[in-house]
């Protein structure tokens, strides 16, 4: 069954139903694993675009069927064509399953069918009928021979399931046409709703999420993608302009349960959140002596102010989550001490150690020389890291780099430089915090790596560095920086920032503990139900996966809250069918950026105010002002609804 | 958005057009035909009904006229084989689900699904697709039924409810086939039956009138609204003298095809049992009916008797705010001319005169130009006063609402409970009613501090210095104390005055009904002068939002003891309302005309009994026999708004016409014919032809109504005073002395309402029958002090004030202030009156609707 017998799928066709064997062809564009999920093989599947088969004995007439009474389900009822044009054909093909088609069915569907695609409104409709047109095209035989013989034909197992391009890329997977669709109609604390069914910090995330969706935003193809992020930020903007008590789920009733959470960042209070909704008594242990982890301390507030990540800790605090803060667990209290007292442990401290440079004389101490992570942790701390000095220069091209450059402004340091190996071209950065870097007027040197660093009396007076040319691509894909020979020279500085990347700082483990690590040095946990070593302890977020996005910490974090409370139940710790199937949407791909949308650019991306930069720079007031009520209306009607229906036949 | 010209061709036509226009809207501007459904020039367009569908070349997909915006350079095609395959489909699935009841439906011939499946030729369609029945039952509120089968899921109620009223009520409910427009919260349903008129088919129907007929059968006619000063223009649906229904005009009046419960659902008091067709004279206790001739010539004989024994000052007359310009300007020169007394006065007057008085005082004006569109240009608007929805004063409040979308504008809203719009505000004050002015100095205060945020240059306006000085004990600090609130909140409501472009002020009575009240409106027009709300340009504005639908007109044509009409000030002061019942009290005043008005349930009630005890004569003009009335010597009916010809202005001074839509029970006659015929009786003889030739007559003597029309062309005001209007400004100066509550009344009460609730009736005699079903009075409390006595939500108690008690429900709320009450009232209570003393502003003779001591008790 490893073959496949049918493939149609982005237009391409693959048809291995007279073909045996060595002769049959691999489709072009589908990668349809084998397998749903370990001992249960996927015998077809049908989305948007065409459908596939594996296995012969899956009948497509029962398979077309299942998926247009999936969409029929799925169909927001509001435009015509989709809402009853598709109930039409689901009955119909339920009728010919039944034995009691006729042969101007098949006529009717298609030309129906095809209304349907070119008159909806959104994705659901106009994709809704394709495989089914595209199954009365390549198998129109069986539909006539059930409709003939009056056959019942028997109904297949499937799993259905309904994602977009933008929620696919989401790592939390946050239902975004539906909340856009909410601010463009005007319910903009019914989208904070539906925001919060995913995350609980859309103030946070609607300011420094990294966005994923927004590159694969359909609009792309049309024009500009949707300014996806910030519509998140005006939502839970409005509710706390408008002074309005946050709309929360009813928690579930109280569990007798206790969890205990390693960090008070991204990951442990998403965690915290979700576990607290459904009940359990949560205590968060957090070494600082306020929420966030790296989104407070690690992110400058000119990005994310500190009272946007208070709320949002003040939210769910006000469910009954406990923090104890200037905690440190593996000091002040061990790992092995929370399992006498809770049922489950969830460690998500982050990654903030700093990685070295491997330059001569970083280990000696000497005044200046500081980590980008310290260093932005003393400024967010309200700190002047080192005020004997006014130059700056920062090693690295990431977001940290970025920040502390930024920030360096910020704290009155005139002359700031950011040293990076590649070409902006290659910078891992925003582009945005890159843009705005260079409107503050940061000197960037490109193509140079540090070498020495150039000391008196153990203070810092400059750094050499050695001019780099980009050779052939890495593992990464970026081409490979390398040292021109003799083209040393050297940046006066007082200040040199090392921010090159963090890693995880696992002294809190103890060997007893038994809670395997990486040889990265992260958590091991597995991927799908984070789960560790030790069955009552889980893990996820930058410790587990090294330096990474907010937003994915704070998604895994939600998953690993679901695992728990099975765990806790004493039920099955597995992924649940929806997450698997969107891991197989997402091997399939949802966006394709060659997509042709067919419709004309209208309506420009709507764009944020920022402050001047020449009186920015100096301030940690916050750079961009949020969208007005209706800048956000008009930004979120962009929206395309792209909704995807997969549907995946699975069993023997 | 809207500087920008591009051209674009449609159909072969090439268009100019401007950027960020729909399609759709460029087509219908230019008269090009594009079939729609669910679009409504009112509601965001949603493209969902398929059939607006054009082509655009370059595009391979169809796209919908309604959400496309122009771009320069496009070739649209509305009408090709491909588009009409598309919209016929679509036609055709959905009457699939429709029911063939045309014959019963009472949106048939003016159904606009009916008119597109003709336009479309369809007499059969193929699909099926089975749906669960719907049938017919009531909506979210019971004056309107749902016929579920009927719905096309255009949205438009939906829509409508979200976006123009924001009550979130109903909503689409299931998935697919099965999606309908179901009743999600139906208690926050407020009647005001957007839905119901923004419906394209027979899906919604009202259930006030019994009788239906046929669109061809009945005739609609324009009129005005009789309500509230905004002057919503109305079509009453006439079908054999009887009005079966209201509609309203989606291009005429304030209104823009919107209407209140009040408006559309509040007419069946036109054909009431209990109206009285016939005058009335009481002998021995006992109302008799006598001819006409009769009631006038011995109302002239007794108002003559009192002239001659104890001059025309023993005379006096009220008229009410809902009578037309033409009958109050006839009314006030009876008084005036033919009995010789300047006390004449309206509860118009009453809810507009703190207002008046003030913008008088800081701009030297009488009125202020500005229109209701102005509020949706406003990029900050502050609220005052009464609550704009509880007072169904909702048109207004929609517009603010507008302007929240449109603009994104700010919204900051003063008043102690929390309303709708308070819940929607940036910045809500839950402030005690008369502390406005302590308000509005506190922002001054920081306005003047950051003098660098904003623009109007105001150091040369007269009085600068004064406000400047006067402003600088109100400390954020020292504001926040006072009002209750935190500092940033009174910083963050600054900021936004202090940003705003375009800020405007929206307020009603009770502001300026209180102790002090006029200092109140003073002192936020002073915040308005100096933040820009007050333009030349009329951007903004200040505006004042009044319960009667004549407030305006009444006082312009001189129903004032001060003022003759075009607010001339009469050479000798006459008695206002209250005086003159004082004056009753002492036998000063002995007779008295009364024309519409019920100063038993709208002035304070135990000075008005004494008063009306020691009378030697009432006359009262009125539809039914009010509390008032009854205790009259003469009654003489009068014609409803529904039978007259006439005008009203409403409060942006529109000058609107109201027509006669229906014919007069037999020998009932106009105001205007009623003054006339008894002043002819007594000897004087005021020439009356019609309406029209009156209002002829005010033109010449009102400037201000100069170059109107009885029967414009298109929608007119008087004169609009904008231009110069700053020449003239200076700031007011306000006193902020805060009376002190009285010992044992823990409350301040402020009561709204009061002039519009009697028109739908009170528990005896229900008016507006079937408004009468949902309207709630109700006294607001908060929650946790109504806790302290025990009482919970429904529960009745005892109101008590120095000068009277009276029994109503309560409502707890959290979001009230602890020391207010707000005693709110839809449908009218007898006793309400009683809780109000005789103290008069000097300054504006109205007594005190607004900070009444008063305490609650449990019944």
């Amino acid at each position: 069954m490893a073959g496949m017998v049918f493939s149609y799928w982005g237009g391409k066709l693959t048809d291995n139903r007279r073909k045996a064997g060595k002769k049959a062809a691999q489709p072009a564009r589908l990668k349809l694993p084998p397998e749903f999920k370990p001992g249960v093989p996927i015998k077809a599947f049908v989305g948007w675009d065409g459908f596939a088969i594996r296995d012969k004995s899956t009948s497509v007439v029962d398979m077309c069927r299942a998926y247009m009474e999936a969409v029929q389900e799925v169909s927001c009822g509001k435009c015509f064509p989709c809402r009853i044009g598709t109930k039409v054909i689901a009955e119909i093909l339920d009728r010919i399953t039944q034995g009691k088609g006729k042969m101007k069915d098949i006529d009717q569907m298609a030309v129906l069918g095809r209304s349907i695609v070119e008159g909806s409104k959104c994705q659901i409709g106009q994709t809704g009928p394709v495989p089914l047109l595209t199954a009365l095209e390549h198998y129109r035989g069986e539909f006539e021979g059930v409709i003939k013989n009056k056959r019942k034909v028997p109904r297949g197992e499937y799993k259905v399931k309904l994602t977009a391009p933008c929620i696919n890329a989401c790592p939390a997977h946050l239902d975004i046409p539906t909340y856009i669709e909410r601010i463009a109609e005007g319910n903009f604390l019914d989208s904070l709703r539906v925001i919060r069914e995913r995350t609980c910090l859309p103030g946070v995330l609607g300011r420094v999420c990294v966005r994923p969706c927004e590159s694969n935003c359909r609009r792309l193809n049309v024009d500009e993608a949707l300014d996806i992020r910030h519509l998140k930020r005006f939502v839970a903007d409005y509710e706390l302009e408008k002074k309005r008590a946050p709309v929360l789920p009813t928690p579930q009733d109280k569990k007798d349960k206790k969890v205990a959470i390693i960090g008070a960042g991204p990951a442990g209070l998403s965690c915290a959140y979700y576990l607290a909704l459904k009940g359990y008594s949560v205590t968060i242990f957090e070494q600082l002596d306020e929420p966030g982890g790296m989104a407070a301390v690690g992110i400058p507030d000119y990005r994310l102010p500190r009272p946007i990540l208070r709320r949002e800790a003040d939210i769910i605090t006000s469910l009954g989550v406990e923090i104890r803060y200037n905690t440190t667990v593996g000091k002040d209290i061990s790992i092995n001490a929370l399992k006498g007292e809770y049922a489950a442990i969830f460690i998500g401290v982050g990654a903030q150690d700093s990685m070295p440079m491997r330059v001569e004389g970083e280990d000696a101490g000497y005044k200046g020389f500081i980590s980008g992570v310290q260093y932005l942790y003393s400024i967010n701390k309200g700190k002047d890291p080192y005020p004997a000095g006014k130059r700056v220069a920062v090693v690295g091209g990431g977001n940290v780099a970025i920040d502390c450059v930024r920030s360096s402004f910020r704290v009155q340091k005139k002359d700031v430089n950011l040293l990076y190996r590649r070409t902006r071209t290659e910078m891992p950065a925003d582009d945005v915090e890159i843009h705005d870097a260079e409107e503050e007027e940061v000197r960037f040197e490109y193509l140079c790596a540090p070498t020495k660093i150039i000391e008196q009396k153990g203070k810092v007076m400059g750094v050499e560095c050695i001019k780099m040319e980009l050779g052939e691509p890495d593992e990464s894909g970026r081409r490979r920086p390398v040292p021109v020979k003799g083209s040393e020279f050297v940046v006066d500085t007082d200040i040199l920032i090392p921010a090159i990347g963090q890693r995880v700082d696992l002294s809190f483990i103890e060997e007893q503990d038994a809670i395997e690590t990486t040889k990265w040095s992260t958590v091991a946990s597995d991927d799908a139900t984070f789960q560790t070593s030790r069955a009552e302890i889980f893990s996820a977020g930058d410790c587990v996966t090294g330096p990474d996005v907010l937003v994915r910490a704070a998604g895994n974090a939600r998953l690993a809250a679901e695992m728990i409370d099975l765990y806790l139940q004493g039920r099955g710790v597995e992924a649940s069918d929806d997450e698997l199937l969107e891991r197989l949407m997402a091997e399939i791909g949802v966006y394709d950026s060659e997509e042709n949308i067919g419709i004309i650019p209208d309506g420009k991306r709507e764009q944020l105010g920022l402050l001047p930069p020449e009186s920015r720079k100096w301030t940690f007031e916050e750079v961009e002002k949020g969208f007005a009520t209706d800048a956000a209306m008009r930004e979120a009607a962009r929206c395309l609804r792209c909704y995807r229906i997969g549907l995946v036949a699975i069993g023997k | 958005m809207g500087d920008e010209t591009v051209r674009i061709t449609i159909d072969g036509t090439e268009l100019q057009a401007e950027a960020g226009q729909t399609i759709l809207e460029v087509a219908r501007e230019n008269g090009i035909y594009v079939p729609t459904l669910c679009y409504h020039p009112r509601l965001l367009p949603i493209g969902s009904c398929r059939l607006c569908v054009v082509e655009i070349e370059g595009a391979d997909r169809p796209m919908t006229a309604c959400t496309t915006q122009v771009q320069d350079g496009i070739v649209v095609h509305t009408h090709t084989d491909r588009l009409h395959r598309i919209r016929l489909d679509a036609l055709k699935l959905i009457l699939v689900n429709h029911p063939l009841d045309c014959p019963q439906c009472d949106a048939a011939g003016v159904c606009e699904l009916q008119n597109l499946v003709f336009e479309f030729g369809i007499d059969q369609q193929e699909y099926q697709a089975t749906k669960s029945a719907q049938g017919m039952k009531e909506f979210a509120t019971p004056l309107i039924r749902q016929w579920g089968d009927r719905c096309v899921m255009c949205l438009r109620c939906i829509r409508a409810d979200h976006e123009i009223v924001r009550t979130h009520a109903i909503d689409v409910v299931g998935t697919g086939n099965e999606a309908h427009v179901g009743i999600t919260n139906p208690d926050a349903c407020i009647s005001c039956g957007e839905c119901l008129r923004v419906c394209p088919v027979g899906a919604l129907t009202e259930r006030v009138s019994r009788t239906k007929a046929r669109p061809w059968q009945s005739q609609k006619v324009l009129t005005t609204c009789h309500y509230c000063s905004l002057g919503c223009q109305l079509e009453l649906t006439v079908f054999e003298n009887k009005v079966i229904g209201v509609t309203a005009p989606e291009d005429r009046g304030a209104n823009r095809g919107s209407l209140c419960q009040r408006g559309i659902f509040g007419y069946d008091f036109l054909h009431h049992p209990q109206r009285i067709t016939a005058p009335m004279i009481k002998g021995a206790g006992q109302w008799k009916e006598v001819p006409w001739e009769e009631a006038l010539s011995h109302t002239a004989a007794m108002v003559n008797k009192v002239v001659m024994g104890n001059g025309p000052e023993a005379v006096g007359g009220l008229i009410s705010p809902r009578s037309t310009n033409e009958e109050i300007y006839l009314f006030q020169r009876f008084m005036r001319e033919v009995v010789g007394t300047n006390n004449i006065d309206s509860t118009g007057r009453l809810c507009l005169e703190p207002h008046r008085l003030a913008i008088q005082e800081i701009l030297g004006n009488n009125y202020l130009p500005y229109t209701l569109d102005d509020i949706i240009r406003g990029d900050c608007i502050v609220v005052a006063g009464g609550d704009l929805d509880a007072n169904n004063n909702i048109i207004a409040a929609n517009r603010i609402r507008e302007a929240l979308w449109r603009t994104g504008a700010r919204l900051i809203v003063l008043h102690p409970r929390q309303g709708r719009l308070a819940e929607e505000a940036d910045c809500w004050f839950s402030l005690r009613p008369g502390a406005e002015a302590i308000w509005a100095l506190g922002m001054i205060n920081l306005l003047l501090k950051d003098k660098e945020g904003w623009g109007p240059s105001v150091d040369g306006i007269k009085g600068f210095n004064e406000l400047k000085e006067a402003a600088k004990e109100f400390t954020p600090a020292a504001v926040a104390k006072e009002i209750g609130c935190s500092q940033e909140l009174v910083r963050e409501a600054a900021g936004h005055l202090i940003n705003a472009k375009q800020p405007a002020f929206v307020c009603s009575p009770p502001l300026g009904q209180g102790p002090n009240g006029v200092d109140q409106i003073t002192a936020l027009a002073n915040l308005a002068l100096l933040c820009g709300a007050l333009t030349d340009t009329g951007e903004g504005g200040f505006h004042w939002v009044g319960p009667q639908s004549n407030m305006v007109g009444a006082v312009e044509m001189g129903a004032a003891p001060t003022l003759l009409p075009g607010y001339a000030p009469a050479s000798e002061r006459g008695l206002s309302s209250v005086e003159m019942f004082q004056a009753a009290a002492k036998r000063k005043i002995k007779a008295l005309f009364i024309v519409g008005e019920d100063p038993l349930l709208t002035l304070p009630r135990s000075l008005v009994e004494e008063g009306l005890a020691a009378l030697e004569f009432l006359v009262a003009q009125d539809m039914f026999l009010s509390e008032t009335a009854e205790r009259a010597h003469v009654f003489l009916p009068a014609l409803s708004f529904a039978e007259l010809d006439g005008t009203f202005t409403n409060c942006e001074g529109r000058v609107q016409r109201l027509h006669r839509a229906l014919k007069p029970p037999e020998g009932l006659r106009w105001g205007g014919e009623i003054f006339a015929e008894v002043a002819s009786y007594m000897g004087s003889e005021m020439t009356v032809v019609s309406p029209a030739a009156v209002f002829e007559e005010i033109i010449n003597a009102n400037p201000f109504y100069k170059g109107t029309m009885f029967d414009p062309h298109a929608p007119q005001r008087r004169n609009g005073s904008g231009g110069e209007l700053l020449k003239e400004a200076a700031f007011g100066v306000v006193k902020t002395e805060q009376e002190q509550g009285k010992k044992d009344y823990p409350f301040y009460l402020s009561i709204e309402g009061i002039f519009s609730s009697h028109l739908i009736g009170h528990d005896h005699q229900r008016r507006a029958q079937v408004l009468a079903h949902v309207a709630r009075s109700y006294l607001a409390m908060n929650a946790e002090e109504a806790a302290k006595i025990g009482v919970a939500d429904g529960d009745r108690v005892r109101i008590v004030t120095p000068w009277g008690e009276m029994e109503i429900g309560v409502k707890g709320s959290e979001g009230m202030r602890k020391d207010c009450l707000c005693l709110s009232l839809a449908l009218c209570n007898v006793d309400v009156s009683r809780l109000m003393g005789p103290q008069l502003d000097p300054r504006s003779l109205v007594p005190a609707y607004g900070r009444v001591p008063a305490k609650v008790e449990k019944v």
